[in-house]
Formats: C-alpha cells, sequence, structure tokens
C-alpha cells in the first residue's frame, strides 16, 4: 500500500486528520498550560499520526484518534512526573456545600447565565490550569472537546470507572475554583 | 433517592448526553426536586460556559506550515531511507547489490531454461496453433504435388518436394510463403482424417532446433517433443539444405513413422 500512497498520502492526511488542528492544540494548549510545548506537542502528535496512518480505519473518529495520540506522548514526554491517580470518592457533602454556595445569591430564573457571562476566558482557562493533570485531561475531554465516557476511557488509556471518578472530582475542583473567582471579583456574596 | 445521588446520575446522563430516562430513578427525582433541577442546569451552564470560553485557541502563525513541511521531509526522507539500504557503501549495501544482481541472473537464467522451445520449434508450435485457431489461409489451395512443388519454387524459391507428403492417409492440401528468422521459407498443409498437419521448412541447416530429444530412426536423426495437445518431429534435410518440422495433434508415433518414410 505504501507505494500506491506516495502521492495521495499527505492529501488523505490533509482530508482526515489536518481539519482538526483547532481543536488539536486547544486540547493541547489546555494539557501543557504553556504555548511553545503545546506547539511542539502538537507537531510531535501530527508526525507521529502521519507515520502511523496507515494504522487509522478511515470512517472512525480521526480527532479522537489524534487525541489519543496526543496524550500518549504527553503522558510519556511532558508531565513532570508520573503519578498513579488515585480513586477518589464521590464527595457528597463538599459537593453540596459547593452547590449551595454557587446557587446562593438568588434564586430567580437563570440569575447564572449573567454570571457566567462575566467570568472572562482567562479565567476560566486559569481555572482549568489548577487541576491536577489527570483531573484536568478528563474533563477537557468531557466538557469542552465534548467526548463520552467510554471515548474518554480509549483516548486515556483507562478504565471507565477511573474515567468517572477522574471527572467528578475534576468537576468539583473546577467548581470550587470558579466559586474563588466569583467570590474574589465579588460576583458572589460569601 | 437522596439529592447528591440523583445528580451524580444525572451529571453523568448530561456529560455522555444520554436520554435522561436512562436513568428513571434519578430523573424522577429530579422532577419533584427544584433544587436538584437548579443544580443540574447550574452544571450545565458551568460546563456551557467552560467551553465556549476555552474551546477555541488560536493557533499560532506558522504552526500548519510547520507541519506540512515536516510531513514533506518525512515523505521525502521515507523515499530515500527505502533506497538507500541498495546502495554500495551502507553497511549491508555491497551485500544487496551483490545480491540484486545474483538474483537478475538467477531470473534470466531459469527464464532462459523454462523457455528451451525458443527459435524455429517455438515458432512450429505457434504458427500452426495460430493457424489451428485462425483457419488455415493458404495462398496456395491444391492436392496436386506437382503443382504445389511449382508454386513452391516460383513464389519460395527452393522445393519442398511435396511429391512425397502423398503417402498412407495424408492428403495434401495447399502451401503458404513463411517467415522465420528473416528467411523465406514454406508451410505445406496436410490432412490426415479431419486433422490438420503442419510441415515446416527453413532453408537453412544452421536453424538450431532446441528444447527436444533425439532419437534415431535408421539412419535419421530426428527430434521429438511436445506442447498441449501438438505433437512435433524435426529434422535436417542436408541434401536440401533445409531444417523442417512437422505438427499436429496426432499421436508421436504417428508423426515419426510418417516422417521415417519421407
Amino acid at each position: 500500500m505504501p507505494e500506491e500512497r506516495l502521492s495521495s498520502k499527505p492529501s488523505e492526511f490533509e482530508k482526515a486528520a489536518l481539519v482538526h488542528l483547532n481543536s488539536v492544540f486547544a486540547v493541547a494548549r489546555r494539557m501543557t498550560k504553556n504555548q511553545t510545548d503545546a506547539e511542539d506537542l502538537v507537531q510531535e502528535t501530527y508526525l507521529k499520526a502521519y507515520r502511523f496512518f496507515h494504522r487509522f480505519q478511515p470512517g472512525t473518529n480521526c480527532r479522537a484518534w489524534l487525541l489519543r495520540i496526543l496524550t500518549n506522548i504527553f503522558i510519556n514526554k511532558y508531565r513532570q512526573k508520573a503519578r498513579e491517580p488515585q480513586s477518589v470518592e464521590f464527595q457528597q457533602a463538599e459537593d453540596y456545600r459547593l452547590n449551595q454556595q454557587l446557587l446562593a445569591p438568588n434564586r430567580n430564573p437563570d440569575p447564572e447565565e449573567s454570571l457566567w457571562s462575566q467570568v472572562g476566558k482567562e479565567q476560566i482557562k486559569k481555572a482549568l490550569e489548577t487541576l491536577p493533570e489527570e483531573f484536568r485531561l478528563a474533563v477537557v475531554l468531557c466538557f469542552v472537546e465534548g467526548f463520552s465516557y467510554d471515548e474518554i476511557a480509549e483516548i486515556l488509556g483507562v478504565r471507565l470507572g477511573t474515567v468517572k471518578s477522574r471527572i467528578h472530582r475534576g468537576r468539583l475542583l473546577l467548581k470550587t475554583q470558579l466559586l474563588n473567582y466569583a467570590q474574589q471579583m465579588g460576583l458572589l456574596k460569601e | 433517592m437522596e439529592c447528591t445521588e440523583a445528580l451524580r446520575e444525572m451529571y453523568e446522563v448530561s456529560d455522555n448526553r444520554l436520554a435522561p430516562q436512562s436513568r428513571p430513578e434519578a430523573q424522577i427525582h429530579l422532577e419533584e426536586c427544584p433544587n436538584c433541577q437548579n443544580l443540574l442546569r447550574l452544571d450545565q451552564l458551568v460546563k456551557k460556559t467552560v467551553r465556549q470560553k476555552t474551546a477555541t485557541e488560536t493557533v499560532p502563525v506558522g504552526l500548519e506550515t510547520r507541519i506540512r513541511q515536516r510531513i514533506q521531509d518525512l515523505e521525502n526522507l521515507t523515499w530515500q531511507k527505502k533506497l538507500s539500504w541498495l546502495l554500495p557503501g551502507r553497511p549491508w549495501g555491497w551485500v544487496s547489490t551483490a545480491t540484486v544482481m545474483i538474483v537478475t541472473l538467477l531470473v534470466i537464467g531459469i527464464w532462459t531454461l523454462s523457455s528451451p522451445e525458443s527459435g524455429f520449434v517455438q515458432w512450429s508450435f505457434e504458427e500452426h496453433a495460430e493457424y489451428i485457431r485462425e483457419g488455415f489461409k493458404l495462398e496456395l489451395v491444391s492436392s496436386d504435388p506437382a503443382g504445389v512443388d511449382d508454386w513452391f519454387k516460383q513464389n519460395i524459391g527452393f522445393s519442398a518436394d511435396a511429391r512425397r507428403f502423398q503417402k498412407g492417409e495424408f492428403q495434401l492440401m495447399g502451401g503458404k510463403k513463411m517467415k522465420f528468422a528473416g528467411m523465406t521459407s514454406a508451410l505445406a498443409c496436410l490432412k490426415k482424417g479431419e486433422v490438420w498437419v503442419s510441415f515446416y521448412a527453413v532453408p537453412s541447416l544452421e536453424t538450431e532446433i532446441k528444447g527436444l530429444l533425439e532419437e534415431k530412426i535408421g539412419t535419421k536423426n530426428l527430434w521429438v517433443g511436445s506442447e498441449g495437445k501438438f505433437n512435433i518431429v524435426a529434422w535436417k534435410e542436408e541434401d536440401k539444405n533445409l531444417t523442417c518440422s512437422l505438427v499436429a495433434e496426432l499421436p508421436q508415433q504417428e508423426l515419426l513413422a510418417f516422417v521415417g518414410l519421407l
């Protein structure tokens, strides 16, 4: 097959993979927390994807495939220290307290809409960056990229139960961060 | 069902974009609990905000170009790499070059050996097969040996001595001018019953008879062989300076007997 693909492989790759550059870069940026690492990570991801393009099954989700490659490279190379992610039980009490606080200001229909529109992009990005890595990856893939738990398990190469607990924990941590920002900005009364 | 438990399940439903009915108990609780409704709505709002505010990043200028360039480099490199091991000077380079040459020679050798009936013998078979396939298109249709001989002398320049073909059950049918290796040659066409028989004569004793088995019948040296359903007998006629062959879908013995009589 490689022979006949000499001329068509780059254009096939372009159609299937390069079109996802925006999304792939956004995920890389969330993962690495800095621009240069994100660029290197994306470039490395695409080169690796190109080399192994024969393994990609046309018709399947190319974005998920690219993100799986990206995640692998990131985990192996960019993260400072491989930590075995601890399985975290859903912390009901904390969740309850947090939710009540977030709902606190008033209970009119959709008051949060205006509140949340005031939180800036940079603050949300920073809030994401404060999450420990394994939670951040799961949350980004779920909240931002809209993958299902099954797909995330595949991309991260972990079990479904691990994905669930990471997203629960990540959700909680993210809300805590956002609450802090809202309070600091005076959007919420303590 | 407790609020937190129901919420936890509904978060999962919303994260996976499942139908709410997939968690009926949680759904029932949610419908009865305005607090949970608010919290789920809040969660969806948080998710939406996070998505809207972080999903897009400006891709750095030049990143896409760099990736394309690297892919192009890789593509070029891949082909250089693939071919480079063949070149002498690399480790294994001489070995591979020698291997390629030996394989080439072997292929040529095997090809030569596997087609030993090239030349006159192969030509006889091919012409005969073609005539059977296409139907005999003779330039001269005649059963008169004297007439056929005259025609050969005038048109081909030598006599095939057609008189001798009128033996046993063989019947002379006609003749045709042929070309073999640039030499004007003769085809005399015979029939035995319904079976067509071709007699070819090339005016040269130098013509090689390759790929056949040599047999001696009386004082005559004959070569015999077969291809597919056709048998061939070939021989040289030194007095007439001819190399001859007889091809037909007839048993080898019949052909040999016929030639022996000539």
